[in-house]
C-alpha cells in the first residue's frame, strides 16, 4: 500500500508510525485521530495519504478550506516529490500559481481530469459535487470542524475513512435556529468526528500524545484548559526554544516589559486600563500592533531545534488573533496606514487561524473591553486557538475587569436534555487561563 | 451571631429571615452580577414583600395547577410501593429490583421531627454515612431526605426528593420533574433549572461526606431526572451530567465570601425594614425604603423578571434615572461605555463633548443619526 | 440588532414614542387568514385548554376543552375548522409550464395561511401536531383520523413557520417589530405593550404611558399560549374544581370566562394585522407567497398519495436537508430585504456590511487577463465612504437599482474620516462600445451597494437508504404508526 517510487523515510513520530502501521490492515470502517495543536496532525494526513494511495485508486483528501488544500499539497509533494498530487477545486476558487506551477501537481475543477492522480485535495464542499465514483480510501482532515451534513453528502462514496483532528478548536456553527435537532446524534451542526463516534462506539481512537510546536512553557497550561481528558506534553526543551531581544530599550514602555518577559517566560498579559469599549477598541487595537512593531525594533532572534542558529524574527513570523473580524479588518488596514514595519504579518481571526502556526502569537482577548460575557465569547475553541499557535510566545492584550466578567457571568445556560456538558467548559477554561496570566500580568 | 449576621439583621430589621433554598440557590448563578439580590437574599430579606410595599409586586409564581399536576406526577412516580421509582432507577442506574431497602424520612419520622429539618437532617445524615461506610445495605433509596448546605456561614436546609445509593458505592441525586420530555427534548431552561438546584443537593452530600473523612468523589455528578413522558403522565427518567451546575454552583457560594466587603460601602442606618405595624402592615415610607435600596447597586437585565420579585421595582428605577439597562441588552453593548440615554442622546446631537472613551461610539451613532436623518428626508 | 436600531431604541426611549423603521412588509398577509388564540392547561404537556380562532374579527368561534379526560371533542371541532379553512383553498389551480429542469406542475391558487400572537403559540402548535399526527392507527373513527389529519397540518403550518421569509404561519409580534421600534426591551416584548407602544389608545399621553398602563398586573393580558399565575389561581382552579362535582354548568362557566379573558387579546390582534396590512408588501413577498402555495400544493399531494406523517424526530438525512433549506431561505431572505427596503440597507450600512459612498474615480478602460488569454473588460470605480466598511477583498456586491450588477471588492483605504473602496464591475455593466450607465457611473454619482446573493447549486444529499455508515446506516423504516404519544385518558 505504497505509492510508486515511494522514497520517504518512515516517520520518525512513533504514535504517528503506530497509527500508519494500523491503517494498513483496518478492518473497521475507519479510525479517528485526535490532535492536539502542532502535534504533526498534517505530517499525519500526508504520509496516510501517501501510504493509502493505489495505482489506479487514489486517496481522497477532504480539508476544509482552500488554503488548507493548498498547503496540505504543498505538504504532500514536500513529503514525496515522486507522487502525483491532485488539486481538485471549484471553477469559483483561484488556486495559487505557486501549486499551478509545481511538477507533479495537476489542477482539474473535475476529478475525471485527475485520473492519474495518487492523492487528490480538496475541500468537503467541492467533494460533495463529486458523484458516481467509489473509492476506498478518504482522509478528512480537521474533522472536527467540518459540519455532520457536510460528511453526510460524501461518506458513501468511500470504503474506509481515516478522520485526523483538533478537538479543542472551534465546533462548526449555523445561524439559523437549529433547536430541532437538540439532543440528536445525528445533528446536522455537530462535528464530523462527533457522529462518527456517536454512531460507531467501537471505532478505533488514537491521539497524538506530542505537541512539536506549542513550547514546554505552554503545554501544561494549554493541555489543561482545554484538552482535560487527553493530555499531552511538549516535543522540544525549553532550551531548545529561545526568544531573545538583541537590541536594549532606551526607555523602557510598558510593551518593552511586556515583551521582555514574554521573552522569558513564553507568556504575557498586557493590561490597559479598564474601560468599556465598542467592537473596535482604538488603542487596544494600536498597542497590539505596537507591540509587534517592538518585536522587530528590539532585534528578536528565536532557536529552536530546527533553526539552532539564532534566527532573526520577521513580520512572517508573528500572527495576530482576534475573536471578530471586524477587529481583524481594522488592524490590517491601521497596519497599512501606520505600521509599514509590519508588512507580512498574519492578522485574522480564530477561525481563520485555525491550522496556522507562528513563532509569536498576539491576541486581542475576547472579553477585552465588554460589560459581559456571551457564549460566542467564551467559547473554549476560541480562546485554545488564539493561545495555541505559537512557537515561542503568546502575548494577551486585554482591558483590565476580564476577571470580573467571568466572576459575574450567569451559570445559568440552557441544557439540551441527553447532551452532556461540553468539555471543557469555555468559562472554566477562561479562568484557568486567565489565573495563569495573572502571574504574568504586565500594567500599561 | 457573629458580626456579619448583625450587619445583615440590622439591614433586614426585627423580621424573621427567610431561609435560603435551593431555588434561591440557583438565582446565585443566575445573575451574579447583582450585588442587590446577593445582599437581600443574604439578609433573608422578603423580596415579595419589599416590591409589594414598593407598589411594584412581582407576578404571582406558582400556579395551584401546576403544583398539583406535579404532586400528582410525583405520587405517581413514588406510589404503589415506589414501583415506578425503582422500575426507573434500574434502567437508569443498574440498581437492582429485588432488594432495594427504602428509606422514607417522612415515614419514619414523627410529626414534630417532620416540622423541624434539624432532626430529619439528623437522620438522613446517619443513614447516609452508615450506607457510605458500609453499615448500611447497600442500593439505599432515601425519599424526602433532608440535608444541609453551609451559605455564608449559615445551614440552609435542602430537601431533595430522592437519593439513591448504588451498589458500587455511588450516591445520585434523583429529581423529580413535571414539566414532560417529549420524543426526548425537554425545555432546555427547565432542565438547566433541575440541574442546578441538584447541584446544590450533591454539594450538600459531599459536604456529609468529606466532614466524615469520606470521599466526596462517591457523590456522582450525574443526576436522574424524572418526567412525564411524551403526553402521557409516566414517568420516563433521564441521566444527565450535573457538572457544570455544580462548579457554578460552588464557585458562586465561595463568592458570597465577599459579603464584608460589600457591607461595607452601605452608609450606617441603611435598612431595608418595612416596619410592619402590629396587623403587619408596612409603615416604613416608601420614599425613605426606596433611597435605601437605591444604595445596593443592582444589575438589572431583562432577564430578571424570571427569577426575581425586585424585577419591575429594579427595572422602573433603571428607567427613571434614564439607564439603558431596561433597553435590554443589545442596545447596553452597542453604546458600551455610555450609561444613559441622556448622554447618549445629548453626545448623538452635539450638545455635550464626548471623553476619550467615547469618541469611537460618539462618531459611529452620529454616522447612524445622519444616515437614518437622510432616509427620512428621502422617504418624506 | 443593528447600531441604527440601537439609536432608535434609544430615541423611543427619550420621547415616549414607538419609531417607525420599515415601510415595506417583507410577509405576505392574507385577505382571509385563520387567526388563532390558543391557551394551554397548566400541567400537562400541550394539552389545549381553548382555542379562539376565525377568519373575521366579528365573529371569533371558541373552542374550549374540558380541564379533565378526553380532548377529542374539542380538538374533533378544532380538526374541522382548521381542515375546512385548508380545504377551502383546494379549489382553482394554476398550471405551470414545464422547464427545463422540471415538468409541469400544478399550483393552487391561493395557500391558507394561519396567524398566531407569538412566537411560544408557535410552538404550542409545534407540539401540539407532533402528538397529534403520530396518534395510534388503531381507532379508524371519522374523528380520530380527523384528529391525525389535523396534527398533520398543523405541521405543515409549524414547520413553515421554521423557514426564514414563509408567510404560511404568522407570529404578529415578530412582524410588528420589523416595523416599530419601542422603547422597551425586545425581551419585553409581547402583543399588548408593543401595541401600547405602536398605537397608544386614546387618552394615553403617549406610548410608554399606554404600556404601563397595558402592563398593569390588574389590566395586564398575556397572548398565551400560557395562562399567569394569578388567573390560575383565582378563576381557573375553582372552576377545575366545580368541573369534577358537576360537569355542565361548570363548562359552561368556563366557557364565559375565557371568552371574556381572550376578547381584549383576539380584538389587538386584528388590530395589529390591520395595521400591517395597511403596509405595502413587497414584490419578493409576493414571490415567496407564490412558493408557499407550492409548499401547499405538494404538501397536499402527500397527503392525498402517501400520507405518512414525519417521525416524531428527524433522521440524519431529513436534518441535513431542512436544515440546509433554512439557510438557504435564510439568505435569500436577507438579500431580498436589503434589496426591496432601504431601512435594511440603512441599517447594514451602520453594520458595516454594505457601503454607500460617493464615486470618484472610474477606470471605465480596465481589462483583466481572461480564461485563454482573453482580455476582459472590467471596469473599475472608486467609492469615498463615511461608513464604517466591512467588506473582506473578494466579496461581490450588487446594487438594488440594478440587481444583475455584481461589483467586486477589491480593496480598501482607511483615511482619517473617509475610506476609499476599489471596486471592479464584474458583471451587469454592458460591453466597452454600449455601457450600462446604471452600472458603470461617473464620477460623483452616489452609489449604495449590499451583498450580493449567493447562488449555490448544493449537490444533493444520498436518499434515505443510502445514509452512510458514519451516520449509522439507513434508519428502520417510519410507519407512521402511533408512537405511545396518546394522551391519557
Amino acid at each position: 500500500m505504497t505509492c510508486p517510487n515511494h522514497q520517504q523515510e518512515p516517520s520518525a513520530d512513533p504514535a504517528t508510525r503506530t497509527i500508519l502501521d494500523q491503517l494498513a490492515t483496518l478492518t473497521h470502517h475507519g479510525m479517528v485521530v485526535d490532535a492536539p495543536p502542532g502535534a504533526g496532525k498534517t505530517t499525519l494526513v500526508a504520509e496516510a495519504a501517501c501510504a493509502l494511495a493505489h495505482p489506479g485508486a487514489p486517496c481522497a483528501v477532504f480539508t476544509q478550506t482552500n488554503a488548507q488544500a493548498d498547503e496540505l499539497v504543498r505538504r504532500l509533494t514536500r513529503l514525496d516529490p515522486h507522487l502525483s498530487v491532485a488539486r481538485l477545486a471549484s471553477s469559483q476558487y483561484a488556486v495559487p500559481d505557486s501549486l499551478l506551477t509545481r511538477p507533479r501537481v495537476q489542477v482539474s475543477t473535475r476529478v475525471q481530469n485527475l485520473t492519474t492522480a495518487h492523492v487528490i485535495v480538496g475541500t468537503a464542499m467541492k467533494w460533495a459535487t463529486v458523484t458516481d465514483r467509489h473509492w476506498p480510501w478518504a482522509i478528512v482532515d480537521e474533522a472536527y470542524q467540518m459540519r455532520s451534513s457536510t460528511l453526510l453528502r460524501t461518506a458513501g462514496h468511500f470504503d474506509q475513512i481515516l478522520f485526523v483532528g483538533d478537538p479543542g478548536q472551534l465546533d462548526p456553527f449555523s445561524q439559523t435556529d437549529t433547536s430541532d435537532w437538540r439532543g440528536l446524534p445525528h445533528h446536522p451542526v455537530t462535528s464530523a468526528a462527533a457522529v462518527v463516534l456517536d454512531h460507531n462506539p467501537d471505532l478505533p481512537v488514537h491521539s497524538l500524545p506530542v505537541s512539536w510546536r506549542l513550547p514546554p512553557s505552554a503545554v501544561p497550561l494549554i493541555s489543561k484548559a482545554f484538552y482535560p481528558s487527553t493530555t499531552f506534553r511538549a516535543g522540544t526543551t525549553q532550551a531548545q526554544r529561545t526568544l531573545a531581544l538583541t537590541i536594549r530599550a532606551i526607555k523602557r514602555t510598558p510593551l518593552d516589559e511586556a515583551i521582555e518577559h514574554a521573552a522569558h517566560t513564553g507568556w504575557a498579559l498586557l493590561e490597559l486600563p479598564a474601560r468599556y469599549t465598542h467592537r473596535i477598541d482604538l488603542e487596544a487595537l494600536h498597542t497590539v500592533l505596537g507591540l509587534a512593531e517592538r518585536l522587530l525594533l528590539r532585534g528578536a532572534t528565536t532557536t529552536c531545534e530546527r533553526d539552532p542558529e539564532s534566527k532573526t524574527l520577521t513580520a512572517a513570523d508573528i500572527a495576530i488573533g482576534t475573536a471578530h473580524s471586524l477587529q481583524a479588518e481594522h488592524l490590517r488596514s491601521l497596519q497599512a496606514q501606520h505600521y509599514p514595519r509590519l508588512h507580512g504579518i498574519t492578522i485574522d481571526t480564530a477561525n481563520r487561524l485555525q491550522g496556522h502556526e507562528c513563532a509569536v502569537t498576539l491576541v486581542l482577548h475576547p472579553l477585552s473591553g465588554r460589560m459581559d460575557a456571551s457564549a460566542f465569547h467564551l467559547e473554549a475553541g476560541r480562546l485554545c486557538v488564539l493561545t495555541s499557535r505559537h512557537r515561542h510566545a503568546c502575548i494577551v492584550v486585554a482591558r483590565a475587569g476580564i476577571t470580573d466578567i467571568l466572576d459575574t457571568h450567569p451559570g445559568d445556560e440552557p441544557v439540551d436534555l441527553g447532551t452532556p456538558p461540553k468539555s471543557p467548559d469555555g468559562w472554566e477554561a477562561n479562568h484557568i487561563v486567565l489565573e495563569h496570566l495573572a502571574d504574568h500580568t504586565i500594567r500599561s | 451571631m457573629n458580626s456579619l449576621d448583625t450587619r445583615l439583621g440590622t439591614l433586614r430589621g426585627p423580621a424573621r429571615p427567610l431561609p435560603h433554598s435551593a431555588r434561591t440557590l440557583a438565582a446565585l448563578t443566575a445573575n451574579p452580577a447583582c450585588d442587590r439580590r446577593s445582599v437581600i437574599d443574604a439578609a433573608g430579606i422578603d423580596k415579595d414583600a419589599l416590591a409589594t410595599h414598593l407598589g411594584t409586586p412581582g407576578p404571582v409564581r406558582k400556579s395551584q395547577l401546576a403544583l398539583r399536576f406535579g404532586l400528582a406526577f410525583e405520587d405517581r412516580v413514588l406510589g404503589r410501593d415506589h414501583a415506578e421509582l425503582v422500575r426507573l432507577l434500574r434502567e437508569t442506574l443498574g440498581l437492582d429490583l429485588a432488594d432495594v431497602a427504602y428509606e422514607d424520612l417522612n415515614r419514619v419520622a414523627t410529626d414534630q421531627e417532620r416540622s423541624t429539618p434539624t432532626l430529619r437532617h439528623i437522620r438522613t445524615r446517619s443513614l447516609i454515612i452508615s450506607a457510605a461506610t458500609g453499615l448500611a445495605p447497600p442500593r439505599t433509596v432515601l425519599n424526602h431526605p433532608v440535608l444541609r448546605l453551609p451559605v455564608a456561614g449559615h445551614p440552609v436546609y435542602l430537601e431533595p426528593d430522592v437519593l439513591a445509593f448504588h451498589h458500587d458505592g455511588t450516591f445520585h441525586v434523583v429529581e423529580i420533574k413535571s414539566f414532560p420530555v417529549i420524543h426526548g427534548q425537554a425545555d432546555p431552561v427547565s432542565v438547566n433549572a433541575a440541574l442546578t438546584q441538584a447541584a446544590a443537593y450533591i454539594l450538600a452530600l459531599r459536604d456529609i461526606l468529606a466532614d466524615e473523612g469520606l470521599s466526596p468523589e462517591c457523590v456522582s455528578d450525574d443526576i436522574v431526572l424524572i418526567n412525564p413522558l411524551n403526553f402521557t403522565q409516566r414517568p420516563t427518567a433521564t441521566r444527565q451530567s450535573a457538572r457544570r451546575q455544580v462548579n457554578s454552583l460552588r464557585f458562586h457560594l465561595d463568592r458570597l465570601r465577599r459579603l464584608p466587603e460589600l457591607l461595607d460601602h452601605l452608609p450606617t442606618g441603611t435598612s431595608l425594614d418595612l416596619a410592619p405595624d402590629p396587623e403587619g402592615k408596612p409603615t416604613r415610607p416608601r420614599r425613605d425604603l426606596a433611597a435605601s435600596l437605591a444604595r445596593l447597586p443592582a444589575h438589572y437585565t431583562p432577564r430578571c423578571r424570571h427569577h426575581c420579585d425586585l424585577a419591575v421595582y429594579c427595572r422602573d428605577e433603571a428607567r427613571s434615572r434614564n439607564r439603558t439597562e431596561a433597553l435590554g441588552t443589545a442596545v447596553r453593548e452597542d453604546i458600551a461605555g455610555i450609561t444613559t440615554t441622556t448622554t447618549a442622546l445629548a453626545l448623538v446631537d452635539g450638545h455635550i463633548h464626548p471623553s476619550d472613551a467615547q469618541e469611537d461610539i460618539t462618531r459611529a451613532l452620529r454616522h447612524a443619526q445622519r444616515l437614518y436623518d437622510d432616509l427620512q428626508a428621502g422617504s418624506a | 440588532m443593528s447600531l441604527l436600531a440601537s439609536l432608535l431604541r434609544l430615541r423611543a426611549d427619550a420621547s415616549g414614542h414607538a419609531i417607525r423603521t420599515s415601510h415595506v412588509r417583507h410577509l405576505h398577509l392574507s385577505d382571509q387568514p385563520l387567526m388563532m388564540l390558543p391557551l394551554k392547561r397548566t400541567g400537562p404537556a400541550a394539552r389545549p385548554l381553548a382555542v379562539m380562532l376565525g377568519t373575521s374579527p366579528l365573529r371569533p368561534r371558541l373552542l374550549i376543552a374540558p380541564p379533565s379526560g378526553s380532548t377529542a371533542t374539542m380538538l374533533t371541532a378544532l380538526a374541522k375548522a382548521v381542515i375546512g379553512h385548508v380545504a377551502s383553498h383546494h379549489r382553482a389551480k394554476e398550471y405551470l409550464p414545464a422547464t427545463a429542469t422540471r415538468p409541469e406542475r400544478a399550483r393552487y391558487l391561493d395557500a391558507p395561511q394561519l396567524v398566531v400572537p407569538n412566537q411560544q403559540a408557535v410552538r404550542f402548535l409545534r407540539t401540539l401536531a407532533s402528538g397529534l399526527r403520530l396518534r395510534r392507527l388503531d381507532d379508524q373513527s371519522p374523528s380520530a383520523n380527523s384528529i391525525r389529519l389535523l396534527g398533520q397540518w398543523l405541521t405543515h403550518f409549524t414547520d413553515r413557520a421554521q423557514i426564514p421569509g414563509s408567510a404560511a404561519l404568522v407570529s404578529l409580534t415578530d412582524l410588528l417589530v420589523m416595523h416599530w421600534i419601542t422603547g422597551q426591551s425586545p425581551q419585553d416584548d409581547d402583543l399588548a405593550t408593543l401595541l401600547a407602544w405602536i398605537y397608544p389608545p386614546f387618552g394615553s399621553t403617549d406610548g410608554r404611558d399606554a404600556a404601563r398602563h397595558a402592563e398593569a398586573p390588574d389590566t395586564y393580558r398575556g397572548a398565551g399560549p400560557d395562562t399567569d399565575a394569578a388567573f390560575d389561581n383565582e378563576k381557573l382552579t375553582p372552576l377545575v374544581d366545580a368541573y369534577a362535582r358537576d360537569p355542565t354548568p361548570a363548562l359552561q362557566e368556563l366557557e364565559k370566562l375565557l371568552a371574556a379573558y381572550l376578547q381584549p387579546t383576539w380584538d389587538r390582534l386584528w388590530q395589529a394585522y390591520a395595521l400591517l396590512q395597511a403596509i405595502p408588501p413587497t414584490a419578493s413577498a409576493g414571490r415567496r407567497w407564490a412558493a408557499e402555495r407550492a409548499e401547499f400544493t405538494d404538501h397536499t399531494t402527500h397527503l392525498d398519495q402517501d400520507g405518512r406523517p414525519r417521525p416524531a424526530r428527524d433522521q440524519a438525512v431529513s436534518a441535513a436537508i431542512s436544515l440546509e433549506r433554512r439557510e438557504a431561505a435564510r439568505a435569500a431572505f436577507n438579500a431580498d430585504r436589503a434589496l426591496e427596503d432601504p431601512f435594511v440597507r440603512v441599517e447594514l450600512r451602520t453594520t458595516g456590511d454594505a457601503v454607500g459612498g460617493t464615486v470618484i474615480a472610474v477606470d471605465d478602460q480596465h481589462t483583466i487577463c481572461g480564461p485563454g488569454g482573453r482580455d476582459m473588460w472590467r471596469p473599475r470605480i472608486t467609492l469615498s465612504t463615511q461608513d464604517p466598511v466591512h467588506l473582506e477583498p473578494g466579496r461581490l456586491l450588487t446594487s438594488h437599482l440594478h440587481r444583475t450588477a455584481r461589483y467586486q471588492v477589491r480593496g480598501l483605504i482607511a483615511g482619517p474620516v473617509d475610506t476609499l473602496v476599489e471596486l471592479e464591475i464584474t458583471a451587469g455593466m454592458g460591453t466597452v462600445d454600449r455601457p450600462n450607465h446604471t452600472v458603470l457611473p461617473s464620477a460623483g454619482a452616489f452609489l449604495v451597494l449590499t451583498a450580493a446573493p449567493e447562488h449555490f447549486r448544493m449537490p444533493a444529499f444520498p436518499s434515505r437508504d443510502q445514509t452512510p455508515w458514519t451516520h449509522g446506516g439507513p434508519p428502520p423504516e417510519h410507519l407512521g404508526d402511533g408512537d405511545g404519544s396518546q394522551e391519557e385518558q
